[in-house]
């Protein structure tokens, strides 16, 4: 499998705190793979560090080539969508359309106006006047025009109401992937993004925990339910999560496993996660 | 070329309140001056007499030239409020990144900002001092023999070129200051230079004034070169430029750009 992105090594402290510490990653072409982890897990910081906007030990390669080497020629072939509505409030909307498109050698304005017209989008309205879920998408679709290969959002639906994150993902599958294009999503917000992610990386304290396809995710894990009376049997499974709920017990273990009179149902990324990192 | 123009372009929108605020200043000023004129003529004739022995050219060369110095030193105060955003305006508004994720060359993009925060408003100055050359003629030709305003032009262009000079200088070290400081980037960087002027007086003091350290607000001065104020009545073209000092100026100026980019580079990577 084609990797677009190789970490080797990547370390990287703010003053007395380590925010990332040897993390080794592949991401591979193609795939829309889901950066998990809590508040401060080091999302964000790995983000940043892969555009070389911070300073960091180790490697970091796109398409077998050294962010150093790439230079600002990198941002023609990777996109990043930060966590905030990081446009200039100053601009209007098509100030900014226009700023883009001018900086962007590969802008299609052939796209951008398609987009933009099936939006409604004020293209006379100054940035800072627009909502939050207008600012993303503004964000979005300015992001798509510029036909890149590798894409980076950073909790990129932080705050924006159920709508707007629906929209949001529909346009970032219905309009940007295909088998040629690479979607990293960091997020906190598990449940949100679990039914479009191909592949998971659950990072905890500046650890990688785990790195997994989807398919193998869910069948390496299982969801067990027993009666109240049947949880001495669970237990010795040792489950790595468990909850009660009206006379019965539910467990999160590892492997598929046989308990008589015990229900199994796939497992959520979100369970599996909350699991790995409370761990 | 697309880029650079695009750059130019959205630097422009960006500030373009701050360009803009010295013309409205100006414009205010002038029109009340047009107006207390015509008050004046109403109530009593104005007896205008024009610097320069009666001679109206020379006195409208001389008129606009110390207009423009006015005018300039306006020009200047904006561009010292503006240092304290020029380059950290879009930290604070968290749009930093967005433009970071732009593929251009950082040079091309602090190139940008250095000509704009330095030279962009001395265009507006100059359309405000040709617009005020003609109206300076066309008010002293009522009483003045005549309409000079090829003197009032050249007084224009002469006042204009020494507006560059101390914007290269001065909007350099704004420059300087604003990738140093984050916050109150005009007052640190003055507060900074203070400090090293004491320091200096402290060390020749130390020597019991053996020695002699430059003084650093004079030696800034001097980089403008020649503003031709000694010599007002003959001021030309010549005098402005045959000053090996402001060969200094534009090495500064090239250090300041440089350090400056430099340091802004490091600090958004620190952040």
């Amino acid at each position: 499998m084609e990797h677009v992105i190789d970490i080797k090594e990547l370390t990287k402290d703010y003053k007395q705190v380590r925010a990332l510490e040897n993390v080794d990653l592949q991401i591979p072409k193609g795939r829309i793979v889901g950066l998990l982890g809590k508040n401060g897990a080091g999302k964000s910081t790995m983000l940043k560090c892969l555009l070389d906007f911070l300073k960091y030990e180790g490697d970091i390669a796109f398409f077998g080539k050294s962010t150093k080497e790439w230079k600002h020629e990198l941002h023609t072939k990777v996109a990043f969508i930060p966590d905030v509505s990081g446009l200039d409030p100053r601009l209007t909307v098509q100030e900014t359309i226009d700023y883009v498109s001018g900086m962007n050698p590969t802008w299609n304005w052939d796209k951008a106006e398609r987009l933009f017209a099936k939006s409604e989008l004020p293209r006379d309205q100054k940035v800072k006047n627009l909502s939050k879920g207008m600012k993303t998408k503004l964000y979005l679709m300015l992001t798509l025009a510029k036909d890149v290969d590798i894409l980076l959002l950073d909790e990129p639906t932080l705050g924006l109401d159920i709508v707007f994150r629906k929209e949001f993902y529909d346009l970032l599958l219905g309009e940007f992937f295909d088998e040629t294009k690479t979607v990293l999503i960091s997020t906190h917000q598990v449940a949100e993004v679990e039914n479009i992610l191909q592949d998971v990386i659950f990072i905890d304290h500046g650890h990688i925990k785990l790195h997994e396809d989807m398919n193998t995710l869910k069948s390496n894990w299982s969801v067990v339910e027993v009666p109240a009376d049947k949880e001495d049997e669970l237990m010795a499974f040792n489950p790595k999560s468990k909850t009660k709920t009206l006379g019965k017990v539910r467990g999160l273990v590892e492997g598929k496993i046989t308990l008589p009179g015990a229900d199994y149902a796939v497992p959520s990324v979100s369970d599996i996660f909350v699991a790995m990192v409370n761990e | 070329m697309e880029q650079l123009k695009t750059l130019l372009l959205v630097e422009y929108k960006k500030r373009k309140s701050t360009y803009w605020w010295p013309v409205w200043i100006i414009a205010g000023l002038t029109a009340l001056s047009l107006i207390a004129l015509l008050i004046a003529w109403i109530v009593e004739s104005p007896n205008i007499v024009m610097y320069g022995g009666g001679e109206g050219a020379m006195g409208l060369r001389i008129g606009m030239y110390g207009t423009m110095f006015s005018f300039g030193i306006i020009f200047l105060a904006f561009m010292g409020l503006g240092a304290q955003t020029s380059l950290n305006r879009e930290k604070q508004l968290g749009s930093d990144l967005f433009f970071r994720c732009q593929p251009v060359c950082f040079w091309k993009v602090t190139g940008v900002k250095y000509f704009m925060h330095v030279f962009a408003s001395s265009i507006l100055l100059l359309g405000v001092g040709v617009i005020f050359a003609f109206i300076l003629s066309i008010v002293s030709a009522f009483f003045v023999d005549g309409f000079f305003i090829g003197n009032a032009l050249y007084g224009t262009l002469l006042g204009w070129l020494n507006y560059l000079k101390l914007a290269l200088v001065f909007g350099s070290l704004c420059y300087l200051f604003s990738a140093i400081f984050k916050n109150n980037a005009l007052l640190l960087g003055a507060a900074a230079l203070g400090i090293l002027e004491g320091l200096f007086a402290i060390i020749e003091a130390i020597f019991r004034h053996t020695i002699r350290l430059p003084d650093v607000f004079v030696s800034l001065g001097r980089m403008v070169g020649n503003m031709g104020l000694d010599d007002i009545d003959t001021i030309r073209m010549g005098m402005i430029f045959n000053d090996w000092r402001l060969l200094l100026g534009v090495l500064f100026a090239g250090c300041c750009y440089v350090a400056g980019s430099l340091i802004y580079k490091l600090r958004a990577k620190d952040a």
